[in-house]
């Protein structure tokens, strides 16, 4: 051998023992020895064991019992609906301030300059509205023309004289008496004075002006009330007022003659047109108008009102609700047989009487006879009558005694659905809602089940004979691929058991494999078959359970 | 040197199928065992898992691919120094890989026999062979896959050009 390969056979040696110090082969040598047996020791993983059988039901038996029981029995459930005020009776208390409805006042005339021509006379207009002096006439006076004053003003006035010597011998001895012809909002009012260096005319005049008067109106009705309007012939309400319940608010009116509106007012005799707004009811009336206005408005509050509810049968049943768009029984009540009181909660007896008016008020009851809940909707009139158990809500319990989660989407048959999809946990116990449209029909009626358990969707269906009842047996095996390669489980068959699809079990998962069994008792008895496929080789593989 | 051509393409070929790190064959088991191996590395699978003593026995036979690239270098060198080279190495590895098959056969069937397993397994040299095998309550049936790569193929080829290698030198010799 020449040296290169020598050298060349070092190297190579070199290298092995290089990585045998490096990856310390003699330390792991039971791994590499005992690695083959490991896995194929991890095969029994995916041999199905522990094997519990586990089974629920739903169990009908009652419904069955009860629709024999109940086809016999007929009653007519009556409840009469008392009278209630519908409208209250209450008054909107006006306190309308005292406006003068006459004005009095004084012209007064004083005597300023006489010529042979005629006198001036200085006159200041004492009343707050304007005054026509239509003449003013002596033995020897007259006015030649209307003077007009505005109030409080104050000016000379002209009169022509006739005769002076006449005039003066008679001014001189306090004896030329003047009249005055005076014209109020058209009103003509004569007075007379006796010419002087100060004299006054005392004036009373009719208030025949308008304006804005602040009036307080208490409402004595125990609601709320917005005032839109209030228009009567010598006033209006200027802007809505809203006024709490007992409460007094200021409302603002314009009256256009207070002469007029008292007039009216003081003998109740003003008619106005009443626009008011009570709980979005708006109301438009006609009233009389006086210190109180007396007024008849919806009662849109609520109550207890008392109902009279009959009870045919000869055995207590439960009334556990009623009620309609404005009313509800307050609790759950046991009617014996005959009659009874219970009381309602109306929310609004206004609204509640207008659409028994209507026709349109309709009540749900929710009556229990027995095992059997009845729900039905009537219209209310003054009575409402209930009859017959052909059809009605029936709650059924089921105790779920699997470990998962049990899922009943639907029961149904020709004359009974279930109303709600019912989730029963695992170990506990649910109620199924169920509604029978004809319990005479019910006994040999087919009934198909639809329900959900382990994650899968089951159908069953049954023939309901005098004993019904469902039992599923379903097995859920979890079988573990430990291997890299993808496991398929064909089939796993035995006499009285089955795989119910085939199951691919990726590598390093788990799966829970549904099996179905046929018969409880004999199936701990029995071989079964697995077959399956590792990577591209197919097992057949045969074992005790 | 270019007086012998083939010596040359073959020699030159060897180092570099010997250098080149791929499997030259594939042994599948029903996918249970799967054996990839060349002259100078293995894989072994079993179920899926990669068995770890394959990194031991893949050392020592990369030893020996470090072996063997430092004496057919060498050989090129003295070739071309124009020394006669005749390196059997290739043809060698390459037909040994025939008669594989042959070993595995031995072994199965004394393996089965001795554990009391039922099979129709049949001499299977190249190719896929469907095998039954019934064992206690299991009865597997397996597809046995024995075939080689690309690289075996050119390595075979390689080992060829040996012939008209030989032949180009032995006639210098006379």
């Amino acid at each position: 051998m020449d040296i290169v390969k020598l050298i060349g056979a070092i190297v190579a040696i070199a290298f092995f023992l290089a990585y045998v110090i490096i990856a310390d082969v003699p330390a792991n040598i039971n791994t590499y020895v005992n690695q083959p047996e490991q896995i194929a020791n991890q095969i029994n993983y995916i041999i199905p064991k522990n094997i519990s059988i586990s089974s629920f039901n739903i169990d009908l038996q009652n419904l069955t019992r009860l629709a024999n029981e109940y086809k016999h029995i007929s009653g007519k459930l009556s409840i009469e609906v008392p009278s209630f005020y519908h409208n209250l009776t209450g008054n909107l208390k006006i306190n309308m301030p005292k406006i003068p409805n006459q004005i009095t006042g004084k012209l007064l005339v004083n005597l300023s300059s006489i010529n042979n021509r005629g006198v001036y006379l200085n006159i200041y207009n004492d009343f707050n509205q304007s005054i026509v002096i239509e003449n003013i006439t002596g033995k020897y006076l007259f006015l030649s023309s209307e003077q007009y004053f505005t109030p409080f003003e104050e000016k000379e006035v002209f009169i022509n004289i006739t005769n002076f010597t006449g005039f003066y011998e008679l001014y001189s001895e306090g004896e030329e008496n003047v009249t005055f012809r005076i014209n109020v909002d058209g009103i003509n009012l004569s007075s007379y004075v006796i010419l002087s260096n100060g004299s006054n005319i005392s004036l009373s005049v009719p208030n025949y002006q308008g304006g804005t008067v602040s009036v307080n109106i208490t409402n004595t009705f125990p609601y709320s009330i917005t005032i839109d309007n209030i228009t009567g012939k010598y006033l209006y309400l200027e802007k809505s007022v809203t006024i709490g319940s007992n409460a007094t608010s200021t409302a603002m009116f314009y009256v256009s003659n207070f002469t007029g509106f008292y007039n009216l007012y003081n003998q109740s005799k003003e008619i106005v047109n009443v626009s008011v707004e009570v709980d979005g009811i708006k109301i438009v009336k006609e009233e009389l108008l006086g210190k109180n206005l007396n007024i008849s408005l919806p009662n849109t509050i609520g109550g207890v009102v008392n109902v009279k509810v009959y009870n045919p049968f000869n055995f207590t049943i439960m009334l556990y609700k009623a009620y309609g768009e404005y009313f509800q029984l307050e609790r759950a009540y046991a009617l014996k047989p005959g009659y009874s009181y219970v009381p309602f909660n109306v929310t609004n007896f206004y609204l509640l009487y207008n659409n028994i008016k209507n026709r349109t008020e309709n009540i749900t009851v929710l009556v229990g006879i027995g095992n059997i809940n009845i729900t039905k909707t009537f219209p209310l009139g003054s009575s409402i009558n209930l009859t017959y158990y052909e059809s009605g809500e029936v709650s059924i319990t089921v105790s779920n005694p699997l470990n998962t989660t049990l899922i009943i989407y639907n029961i149904t048959g020709k004359y009974l659905y279930l109303l709600n999809k019912t989730e029963i946990r695992p170990f506990s116990h649910g109620i199924l809602r169920i509604y029978v449209t004809n319990f005479t029909g019910v006994p040999n009626e087919k009934i198909t089940l639809l329900a959900n358990v382990y994650g899968e969707n089951i159908s069953e269906s049954f023939e309901v004979s005098n004993s019904l009842s469902i039992s599923i047996n379903q097995v859920n095996v979890p079988v573990h691929n430990p291997f890299n390669e993808t496991i398929i489980i064909y089939n796993i068959t035995g006499k009285y058991l089955y795989l119910t699809k085939i199951y691919t079990i990726p590598p390093g998962s788990t799966q829970l494999l549904e099996i179905k069994i046929i018969n409880e008792s004999e199936v701990y008895n029995e071989n079964i078959t697995i077959k399956a496929q590792i990577g591209q080789t197919n097992i057949t593989y045969v074992t005790a359970l | 040197m270019m007086k012998y051509p083939f010596t040359l393409i073959y020699l030159i070929s060897s180092l570099i199928i010997i250098a080149l790190p791929f499997y030259w064959w594939t042994y599948n088991f029903g996918g249970l065992i799967v054996i990839e191996t060349s002259p100078f590395q293995v894989s072994i699978y079993f179920l899926g898992t990669f068995l770890k003593i394959s990194y031991v026995i893949s050392a020592a036979l990369e030893a020996f691919r470090i072996f063997l690239i430092i004496a057919i270098s060498r050989d090129i060198y003295l070739f071309l120094k124009g020394k006669i080279i005749r390196n059997r190495t290739l043809p060698t590895l390459t037909v040994s890989y025939l008669v594989y098959p042959i070993i595995i056969y031995i072994v199965i069937t004394y393996l089965m026999s001795s554990h009391g397993i039922h099979s129709n397994y049949s001499f299977l040299e190249i190719g896929k062979e469907l095998v039954s095998v019934k064992y206690e309550n299991a009865n597997l049936l397996l597809t046995f896959a024995f075939y080689p790569q690309i690289i075996y193929w050119i390595a075979l080829a390689i080992s060829l050009l040996f012939i008209p290698s030989y032949l180009e030198t032995r006639k210098l010799k006379k």
